[in-house]
C-alpha cells in the first residue's frame, strides 16, 4: 500500500514506536537487521531504511510515497515535497555557536563553519551580514577552536558538546523536529491513506 | 510508408497524438528559433521557475540565450488582435538547470496557447485539451485546478509584510499546517483567518465539496469572484467525460504577478513530478503592452520515456545471418519482402551481442532460412 523512506537510526526506532502506537506492525524494522527494504506482509507496507539526508530524495524521485526527515534537511535541500505533520521528534535546534570569549569583528566578514550551508547563507542574508562559509561535513565544534572559523552554525540538541568544547550559543535560528513528508505526485493518487495514517499520527505526537 | 504507432517511444507517441488533438481544434502549429534576446528573461525572471540561463553573444555583439522557457516568446510575438484568439501550439526543446545533477539540460516540451479574447469558451476548451493530453500519456491520471485570486485574496486582506506572506505561502504550497500555524502565531493573525487558511489546506481534493468549502471560507470580494468563476467554469465542464478527474487544490500556485485567474497542474500515476501546467497568465500579456487575456499549458516530455519505459519493445525482431559470398541485392531483397512482411530486421555477419532480437535467422544461397544451432 506504502512505501516508506526511514532514516536510519535513533529517528528510525522512535517513528517506528509512533506508527506502533496507531496499530501498524514495525517488529521487523526495529529489529537489528542489515536489510535495506523490509516488507510487512499483513500491511503491504514497504519500508526502506536511507541516511537520513537523502530520506528527501527518496520521496523526490517517488520511490517512496512517504518519508520522516528533519526539518534542517528540508531547509538544507528544498525538495518540492508535502510537508504533512511535525511528529515532534528528535527535537534540537540549528545555532550559531562560537568560543566562550568569542567577540564578533563587524568590520570583516565573517568566517562561518557549517555543514547547512544554505541555512547558513539565508540566515546572514537575513540580517545582511556578509559571511564566508567553510563546508564541513563532522566534528564542525573544531572549527573555532583552531581559529579556522569564527562561528559554527550546527545543531545542537543538548548543548553538551558546546560545552565540552568551551563553545556557547551566540543565537538560535531555528527549532528543528522530524516532519512526515509525501510526493506530490503520489500523494494525488493515494490521498485518502495518506490523509488517514496523518490523522491518526497527529493523535499520538 | 505507415508507420505504426506502437514502434515508437512513448515520449514520441504522445507528441504525435497531441498534435493530432490539438490540430482537431483548430491550433496551429508554431515553429521558433532556439534562441532569444536575453533582456526578454531578464525583465521577466521571475517567471521562469529556474534563473539560470545559457547565454552566448551574436555575432553582432547582442547577447542570446537559449530558450529555457517557450510561453514568454510566444507572448512577446502574439499578432492576436482585440476581439479575436490566436491559437497555437508548439514542440521545442529548452534549456533548464536541472535541479539534482545542477547540469544544464535540454526538455521537449509540448504546448499550448490562446492568446486574445479569452472567454468561459476558451477556457473550457483549453483545460478540456490539459485533460486529453494527461489521458493520452497515462488513463490513470488527475488534473489539479486552482484559482490565483483566491489566495492572493486572502493574503493581501491580511496585511502582513512580504516576509511573513511569503512564508505563509510555502506553507500553503507544502500544505504545511504546523508551520503556518506557528508563523500565524508570531505574525498575530486573527483566528477566523488562520482557521480559514487551515481549511485552504487541508481541501481534500473532491472537486464540488472543494468549492462548497471555498464559498464558505471566502472572506472577500476577491476570493468570491475567483469561487464564482471555478463555478462557471466547473459547470460548463461537468458534461465532459473528464469531470471525475478534477481536483480543486489551492495549494498550486504560480508567480502572482504574470498569472491570475484559473491555474491548473496534471499529474499521472508513474511519475512522481507534475507532467503538465499551465493557466490564466493576462498579466504577462499586459507586461509587453498587449491588453490581452491569454491561457495555456506545457506538458513535459522527457520524463515520458523514463517512467514508461517497460512499455517500449527494445531492439529488433529478426536478427539476419548472410556471409561474405552473398549478394546484396538479393540480400536487400530478402531484407524488403521481411520489412512488408511487418518485420523490424538487422542484418549481420555474427550473432551480434549489441542488438536486441526476438528470432534469429540466416540468408544463404537466395534463401531465407531457420538457424539450426546458434
Amino acid at each position: 500500500m506504502f512505501n516508506i523512506a526511514l532514516p536510519k537510526g535513533r529517528l528510525a526506532d522512535k517513528t517506528c514506536k509512533l506508527l506502533k502506537q496507531i496499530g501498524i506492525n514495525t517488529d521487523e524494522v526495529t529489529s537489528d537487521s542489515r536489510q535495506l527494504v523490509i516488507k510487512d506482509e499483513k500491511t503491504e507496507i514497504q519500508y526502506f531504511l536511507v541516511k537520513p539526508s537523502d530520506v528527501a530524495i527518496y520521496v523526490e524521485y517517488g520511490v517512496a510515497d512517504i518519508g520522516v526527515v528533519g526539518k534542517d534537511i528540508l531547509l538544507e535541500s528544498n525538495p518540492d515535497v508535502y510537508e504533512l505533520l511535525d511528529l515532534q521528534l528528535g527535537k534540537c535546534k540549528v545555532v550559531v555557536a562560537g568560543r566562550e570569549d568569542f567577540y564578533e569583528d563587524k568590520e570583516r566578514p565573517l568566517r562561518v563553519a557549517t555543514k547547512f550551508v544554505n541555512i547558513a547563507k539565508d540566515y546572514y542574508a537575513s540580517i545582511n551580514r556578509e559571511i564566508e562559509i567553510i563546508k564541513l561535513n563532522g566534528s564542525i565544534e573544531l572549527a573555532p577552536i583552531l581559529n579556522m572559523s569564527d562561528v559554527i552554525v550546527d545543531l545542537v540538541e543538548t548543548g553538551t558538546t558546546l560545552k565540552e568544547n568551551k563553545l556557547k550559543v551566540l543565537t538560535e535560528i531555528i527549532p528543528i523536529s522530524a516532519r512526515l513528508i509525501a510526493n506530490k505526485a503520489k500523494y494525488k493518487f493515494k490521498e485518502a491513506e495518506i490523509n488517514e495514517l496523518v490523522a491518526k499520527l497527529s493523535e499520538v505526537v | 510508408m505507415e508507420m505504426s504507432l506502437k514502434r515508437l517511444k512513448k515520449d514520441e507517441r504522445v507528441s504525435l497524438r497531441l498534435r493530432e488533438a490539438y490540430e482537431k481544434f483548430g491550433y496551429r502549429k508554431y515553429k521558433m528559433s532556439k534562441f532569444e534576446e536575453y533582456s526578454l528573461y531578464l525583465d521577466n525572471k521571475n517567471f521562469l521557475k529556474c534563473q539560470q540561463i545559457i547565454t552566448f553573444n551574436s555575432l553582432d555583439g547582442r547577447l542570446l540565450a537559449l530558450k529555457p522557457d517557450i510561453t514568454l516568446s510566444i507572448a512577446k510575438n502574439t499578432n492576436a488582435k482585440k476581439g479575436q484568439v490566436e491559437k497555437l501550439y508548439y514542440i521545442e526543446n529548452i534549456y533548464r538547470l536541472a535541479k539534482h545533477t545542477k547540469e544544464f539540460k535540454e526538455i521537449g516540451q509540448i504546448g499550448l496557447e490562446a492568446m486574445g479574447d479569452i472567454d468561459a469558451y476558451t477556457t473550457l476548451e483549453v483545460v478540456y485539451l490539459a485533460l486529453e493530453s494527461l489521458e493520452v500519456i497515462d488513463t490513470e491520471f488527475v488534473l489539479d485546478i486552482s484559482h490565483m485570486g483566491f489566495v492572493t485574496g486572502l493574503l493581501d486582506s491580511l496585511k502582513v509584510n512580504s516576509d511573513v506572506r511569503e512564508k505563509l505561502l510555502e506553507c500553503i504550497i507544502s500544505k504545511n499546517l504546523h508551520d503556518m500555524k506557528r508563523e500565524a502565531q508570531v505574525a498575530k493573525i486573527d483566528e477566523k483567518t488562520v482557521k480559514c487558511m487551515e481549511q485552504i489546506v487541508m481541501l481534500n481534493g473532491d472537486f464540488l465539496s472543494g468549492l462548497k468549502t471555498a464559498r464558505e471560507i471566502a472572506l472577500n470580494e476577491a476570493m468570491e469572484s475567483a469561487v464564482c468563476e471555478l463555478e462557471t467554469f466547473y459547470q460548463s465542464i461537468n458534461n465532459t467525460p473528464y469531470k471525475d478527474k478534477l481536483r480543486l487544490d489551492f495549494s498550486i500556485l504560480n508567480d502572482t504577478s504574470y498569472y491570475n485567474g484559473i491555474i491548473f497542474q496534471g499529474y499521472v500515476k508513474k511519475i512522481p513530478t507534475a507532467v503538465l501546467s499551465g493557466g490564466r497568465y493576462d498579466l504577462l500579456m499586459n507586461r509587453f503592452n498587449k491588453e490581452m487575456g491569454a491561457i495555456g499549458f506545457a506538458v513535459n516530455l522527457d520524463e515520458l520515456g523514463r517512467y514508461y519505459q517497460d512499455e517500449k519493445e527494445m531492439g529488433v525482431d529478426i536478427l539476419l545471418l548472410y556471409d561474405e559470398n552473398v549478394c546484396a541485392s538479393e540480400l536487400f531483397d530478402a531484407v524488403r519482402k521481411l520489412n512488408d512482411e511487418g518485420y523490424r530486421v538487422f542484418t549481420e555477419k555474427t550473432v551480434s551481442d549489441t542488438v536486441k532480437f526476438k528470432k534469429i535467422l540466416k540468408f544463404q544461397n537466395g534463401k531465407v532460412s531457420e538457424v539450426e544451432n546458434v
